[in-house]
């Protein structure tokens, strides 16, 4: 019965490797973008490029480096785009493909107070 | 899939220890024609638990940013919390699981009542599905669940299934104590990773105004954002780039929980020894 038990749990365990092993993200994408974070004399937050334009269904590597001298976040519930933090004087990257259908997206930092402090830009979309 | 595959199979084989153990003794007493009744808790149980998850999965589908990194983040503490005590209650209770039960049906069969063994089954098995749903949903908090993590879950309960099965089946000696020996240990990881993720969360939410500087940086080695990163985040409680306050959380609950763990097995299995020397004296 031991055999049966370790003949069940073993391929399970096997399987947990293997998912492990073949872990590895190689998309290539079709537009490569750096958007900086920073922070104005003002204090206005912001993302530079404020807009910019894809075209639909494009691979689209987001390059984000944090100019700041604290934590901001890149993403975009709207866009699909996942959540990634970017510490201070780092980088980070993000992969995305484009929706098929044209339209205007925000991505933002979600950081409390800093999409009101302007942290957001505009990706359009284009047929 | 690894973590919702631990979670299920762990999980379901705690439940369907339950079913083989209660479906056997009424066997053995030979009221086999309540089995039903028994079954129809185990549905109603199961039944429940989907609805408990589909209603936490709706209810996040409805929230976004803050809201749900608020929704997300607390729900991994509490995890944390039914996580943690669900182990130590596990193995406080193991030697014990059979004869308790039994117990509980004996007073159930006096008392004549189909129903009240329904409810007998619902309440043992739905606590473990409570427990399932709670985990798994805490899990997506740091991975998009697609087909790898319900699949995970799938293949967990499967096999967890066959396993009781062979228990009800021929009364079969598996490792038990083996098994929830090392899963308690993996379950401890895994709940030092949602505790590590969840203050995360609330940290970006302010609920947890301030975690301390980063301590490191390893995204250039393993990105957070990438299948190996999120499968090492929801195993592991990874991040690239760690607050001091998570690094301390994590690393104090592995030593007090994980340490409270092994002290207490080991305390059980000196008792055990000396048990037969203690007896031998009185005598």
């Amino acid at each position: 019965m031991r055999l049966a038990f370790l003949s069940l749990t073993v391929p399970a365990l096997s399987a947990l490797v293997g998912l492990v092993a073949s872990a590895c993200d190689s998309v290539k994408a079709d537009v490569e973008t750096t958007v900086v974070a920073g922070v104005g004399d003002d204090g206005r937050m912001w993302f530079e490029p404020v807009e910019m334009t894809v075209k639909a269904g494009q691979i689209v590597k987001f390059i984000i480096e944090n100019d700041d001298g604290q934590d901001h976040e890149f993403e975009s519930d709207e866009a699909g785009i996942e959540e990634i933090l970017v510490p201070p004087g780092r980088t980070r990257e993000a992969v995305w493909r484009a929706p098929k259908k044209a339209g205007t997206y925000p991505i933002y930092c979600d950081l409390p107070g800093h999409r009101e402090s302007g942290m957001e830009m505009t990706v359009t979309v284009e047929e | 899939m690894g973590f919702s595959l631990l979670i299920t199979l762990r999980e379901g084989l705690e439940a369907g220890l339950i079913v083989a153990i209660t479906l056997a003794y009424l066997g053995r007493v030979g009221q086999s024609h309540r089995a039903p009744a028994v079954w129809a808790g185990v549905a109603v149980a199961f039944l429940g638990s989907i609805a408990l998850g589909a209603g936490l999965e709706l209810t996040a589908r409805e929230l976004s940013g803050s809201a749900l990194d608020f929704f997300e983040g607390a729900a991994m503490l509490f995890a944390v919390v039914v996580l943690t005590t669900m182990v130590f209650w596990m193995r406080a209770r193991a030697a014990t699981i059979g004869r308790d039960l039994r117990s509980q049906v004996d007073r159930v069969l006096g008392k004549g009542s189909t129903l009240a063994l329904a409810l007998l089954a619902f309440s043992a098995v739905g606590r473990e599905g409570i427990e399932t749903v709670l985990f798994l949903f805490a899990g997506t908090g740091t991975v998009a669940p697609g087909l790898e993590y319900w699949g995970g879950a799938a293949v967990g309960l499967l096999i967890a299934a066959v396993l009781a099965g062979f228990i009800y089946a021929g009364g079969a000696r598996l490792p038990l104590s083996a098994f929830f020996n090392v899963t308690g240990v993996a379950l401890i990881v895994l709940a030092a990773g949602m505790l590590s993720n969840g203050l995360m969360e609330l940290h970006e939410v302010g609920v947890v105004p301030d975690l301390g500087p980063h301590v490191w940086d390893t995204y250039g080695y393993l990105k957070d954002n990438s299948d190996a990163g999120r499968f090492a985040a929801t195993l592991f409680g990874y991040t690239s780039s760690p607050f001091l306050g998570q690094l301390i959380a994590y690393v104090s609950y592995v030593a007090l929980a994980g340490g409270a763990f092994v002290y207490r097995r080991d305390l059980q299995r000196r008792s055990a020894e000396l048990a037969p020397a203690a007896a031998v004296v009185s005598d």
